[in-house]
C-alpha cells in the first residue's frame, strides 16, 4: 500500500478514536451531572415528605398536652420543622408560581406555633380562638400531607424523574407523567389559596404585615411640576446650570410617587434619581449614582454632614443612631425623638461620599410609613429598676428611654440597658411599664461600623 | 488499476494531507480542552470588584446579589440596578418564598441567569456592589415589589397578571 493511503488511513482512524473519546467523555459528563441533580431532587422530596410527617404528630401533641413546660418544646419543634420544609419545597423544580400558597402557609404555621410558644413562655393564657386556630392548622396541615403522598404514589411508579421538569424553564411541554405530577402540586397551593384562613396574630409572617397602610403621609396632593420644584430644591439644584430632566415617571405602590430622574453633565457626577410623593410631596429615597473613592473627610465630619443635611430639610430633631462604612461611603440611620425618647421606627438614612461629604443616597420610607402623632404611655418603672431587670454578668454603661419596632409593626415604650457581657456589648430592652424583656441586640463591631445583630 | 482521473500535483496532496491532520488536531484540542476544563461556566475567574474583609457581616448576601445585579440589571439606570437587588431582599422577608438570599436566587426556574449560567460569568462593577449594599441597607425603589420583568422579552404569561409599581429603565416591578 502506498505510504500515503496509510497516513490518511491512520489519520481517519485517529480522528475516530478522538472524537469518539470526545462524545464519550460528554456524554458521561452529563449524564453524572443529571445524576447529581436528581439525587437533590428526591432528596427534597422525601425530606419534604418527612418534614409533613413530623409537623402532622408535632401539631397534634401541641393540642393533646396538659403541660405548658411540653407544649412549649413542641410549638417551637413545629416552627423548626415547618422552615426546613419551606427550604426543601423551595428546592423542589416544580416553579414558583405552583407553590406560593404553600410557602406561604409553612411560614405561617411555623411562625404562629412560635409566637403561641413564647406566649406560653411568659406565662399567658393560650385563647380558645388560638386553640381553635391551631386545630384548624392541624387539619390543612394533615391534607397537605395527604395530598404529597398521592403525589408519592405516581412517583413511586416506574421511570418518573424529577429533572424531566427541567422542561419547565423553557415553557415546553411536560411528559404526561411530569404533568400530572405538577398539577399534583399546583392543585395542592390551589386549595390552600381557597381553603387556609388568613392568619393576623403577632408574627412578622402575619398577613396584616403586607396590608400595612403609611402613616407618616401627610399633607394634599402635589402636582408633577411641584413635585420637579420640590426635588431641585431638595438637592440644591436651583442655580446649577447643565443638568437635564428626564420624563417624569409615576409609581403605584404604598407611597405613591414621582418619580424624576436627573441627569448631570460632566465627569464624575453621577445620575440622580429621586422619588417625591404624591400625597404630601415627600423626599421618598434619592440615589445618586457617583462612586467615590477616596476617603478625603472624617467619620465625625461626614455625620456632621449627614445632621446638617437633614437639619436644612426640616428633620432637625433627627438623632444619630449608626453607621456602616462601605468602602469610600458611610450610611448614617439617625432616629426622631420626642422629649428625649430615641423613636427608633421613625428611621431616615443618609449616605454620604467621603471623597467630597456630598449626600448620595436618601431615604425616609420607613419615617413615612411609621411616623405619627404618639401617645407614648408614663414609664412604671426608673432606669434603675430597670436595669436591675437585665442579666446579673452584664455591666451596664447607659440606659435611655427608647420606642422601638416589634416583628409585628408593633411599637413599645422600653429602657434601652446598654452593657457589656464578657467582653461583648448588647442592648438590652426592657419594657418600661410591665417591665418584661422584649428584645436584645448584640453589638458588633466590625471594620465597616457598629452593626445591630 | 485503471488510473481514472488525472492525479494532481504532489503539493495539493501535501494540502489535503495537510488539511487532515488539521481537522485531527482540532478535534482533538476540543476535546482535551473540554476535559480538562472545570464545569460548564469557564474556568471560574471572572472579574469581580469585590474584595471583602474577613468576617465582614452579610459579604455572602453582598456577593450573591451584586452577581444578580451584574446577570439581570446591567446597563440599566443606577436606582433600577437598587430596585432589582431589593426584589430579592423583599422576596427573603415574604413568607411565600425561601427565607436566604441564596434560596430565593437558587429556587429551581426563577431567575434565567442562574439557569443560563451567565450568573457567574457576569462581570461585577463597584455599581453593583453598590446597588447590592444599597438595597441590604434598605433602599427600596421597587416599593416591595416581589418580581420584575422585561416587558420586551417576558415569555410568562402568568407574570402580567401582576400589579405593577414602578418601571426603571427596562424593567417593570410588581407585586
Amino acid at each position: 500500500m502506498d505510504l500515503r493511503k496509510v497516513i490518511a488511513l491512520g489519520l481517519t482512524l485517529l480522528l475516530l478514536v478522538g472524537g469518539g473519546w470526545w462524545v464519550w467523555q460528554t456524554q458521561r459528563r452529563a449524564r453524572a451531572t443529571e445524576y447529581a441533580l436528581e439525587a437533590s431532587y428526591q432528596r427534597a422530596f422525601f425530606d419534604l415528605m418527612k418534614n409533613m410527617e413530623n409537623l402532622n404528630s408535632l401539631l397534634g401533641k401541641s393540642l393533646a398536652s396538659g403541660s405548658s413546660g411540653q407544649r412549649i418544646m413542641f410549638l417551637t419543634s413545629v416552627w423548626h420543622e415547618a422552615e426546613n420544609a419551606r427550604s426543601n419545597l423551595g428546592n423542589m423544580p416544580i416553579g414558583m408560581v405552583n407553590m406560593m400558597r404553600s410557602q406561604q402557609y409553612l411560614a405561617q404555621l411555623g411562625d404562629y406555633c412560635y409566637i403561641l410558644a413564647e406566649k406560653q413562655a411568659r406565662g399567658l393564657e393560650i385563647k380558645a380562638e388560638e386553640w381553635q386556630q391551631l386545630a384548624q392548622l392541624h387539619e390543612q396541615t394533615r391534607e397537605i400531607h395527604t395530598g404529597l403522598r398521592e403525589i408519592m404514589s405516581g412517583i413511586e411508579e416506574d421511570g418518573f424523574q424529577w429533572r424531566s421538569f427541567a422542561s419547565l424553564s423553557r415553557n415546553k411541554k411536560l411528559t404526561p407523567r411530569a404533568q400530572s405530577i405538577a398539577d399534583g402540586f399546583s392543585k395542592l397551593d390551589e386549595k390552600l389559596r381557597d381553603q387556609a384562613p388568613t392568619l393576623t396574630y403577632d408574627g412578622p409572617f402575619s398577613d396584616h404585615i403586607e396590608e400595612q397602610e403609611p402613616r407618616g403621609l401627610t399633607g394634599e396632593r402635589i402636582s408633577e411640576s411641584e413635585a420637579r420644584e420640590i426635588a431641585l430644591d431638595f438637592l440644591d439644584l436651583e442655580e446649577e446650570a447643565g443638568y437635564k430632566i428626564g420624563e417624569i415617571g409615576k409609581t403605584r405602590g404604598r407611597i405613591p410617587a414621582y418619580s424624576i430622574a436627573i441627569d448631570r453633565e460632566g465627569e464624575d457626577k453621577g445620575q440622580i434619581a429621586i422619588d417625591v410623593s404624591q400625597q404630601g410631596g415627600h423626599v421618598v429615597w434619592m440615589l445618586n449614582s457617583r462612586i467615590p473613592r477616596e476617603d478625603n473627610i472624617s467619620f465625625t465630619e461626614a455625620v456632621t454632614r449627614a445632621e446638617d443635611f437633614l437639619a436644612k430639610r426640616g428633620l432637625a430633631k433627627m438623632v444619630p443612631t449608626g453607621t456602616i462604612k462601605e468602602s469610600s461611603r458611610l450610611t448614617v440611620s439617625f432616629a426622631s425623638q420626642e422629649d428625649g425618647i430615641i423613636i427608633y421606627p421613625d428611621l431616615v438614612k443618609v449616605t454620604v461620599a467621603l471623597d467630597d461629604g456630598e449626600i448620595i443616597a436618601y431615604d425616609a420610607m420607613g419615617f413615612l410609613m411609621a411616623h405619627h402623632r404618639r401617645d407614648l404611655p408614663e414609664p412604671e418603672l426608673t432606669p434603675e429598676e430597670a436595669e436591675k431587670k437585665v442579666s446579673r454578668q452584664m455591666e451596664v454603661q447607659r440606659t435611655r428611654l427608647a420606642v422601638i419596632p416589634m416583628s409585628n409593626l408593633e411599637e413599645k415604650l422600653c429602657y434601652e440597658v446598654r452593657g457589656k457581657v464578657n467582653g461583648d456589648t448588647y442592648l438590652v430592652y426592657i419594657n418600661a411599664v410591665t417591665g418584661d424583656e422584649e428584645k436584645i441586640l448584640q453589638l458588633v463591631e466590625t471594620e465597616a461600623g457598629t452593626r445591630a445583630m | 488499476m485503471v488510473e481514472q482521473k488525472p492525479r494532481g500535483s504532489k503539493g495539493d496532496h501535501r494540502l489535503r494531507l495537510g488539511l487532515a491532520a488539521a481537522l485531527v488536531v482540532v478535534v482533538l484540542a476540543v476535546g482535551v480542552y473540554t476535559h480538562l476544563k472545570e464545569g460548564p461556566y469557564g474556568n471560574g475567574k471572572t472579574e469581580t470588584a469585590y474584595a471583602p474583609q474577613a468576617g465582614e457581616p452579610n459579604y455572602d448576601d453582598i456577593w450573591l446579589l451584586a452577581r444578580m445585579v451584574a446577570s439581570e440589571a446591567r446597563g440599566e439606570p443606577y436606582e433600577g440596578q437598587v430596585a432589582v437587588a431589593a426584589v430579592i431582599v423583599n422576596r427573603v422577608r415574604n413568607p411565600r418564598f425561601p427565607g436566604t438570599v441564596a434560596g430565593v436566587l437558587f429556587e429551581p426556574w426563577a431567575f434565567e441567569p442562574v439557569l443560563n449560567g451567565t450568573f457567574w460569568s457576569a462581570p461585577v462593577t463597584e455599581e453593583h456592589v453598590r446597588a447590592a449594599e444599597q438595597a441590604l441597607n434598605g433602599w427600596d425603589p421597587s416599593y416591595g415589589s416581589l418580581f420584575f420583568w422585561n416587558p420586551g422579552t417576558a415569555s410568562s404569561p402568568w407574570i402580567w397578571t401582576r400589579r405593577i409599581i414602578a418601571s426603571i429603565g427596562e424593567h417593570v416591578f410588581g407585586l
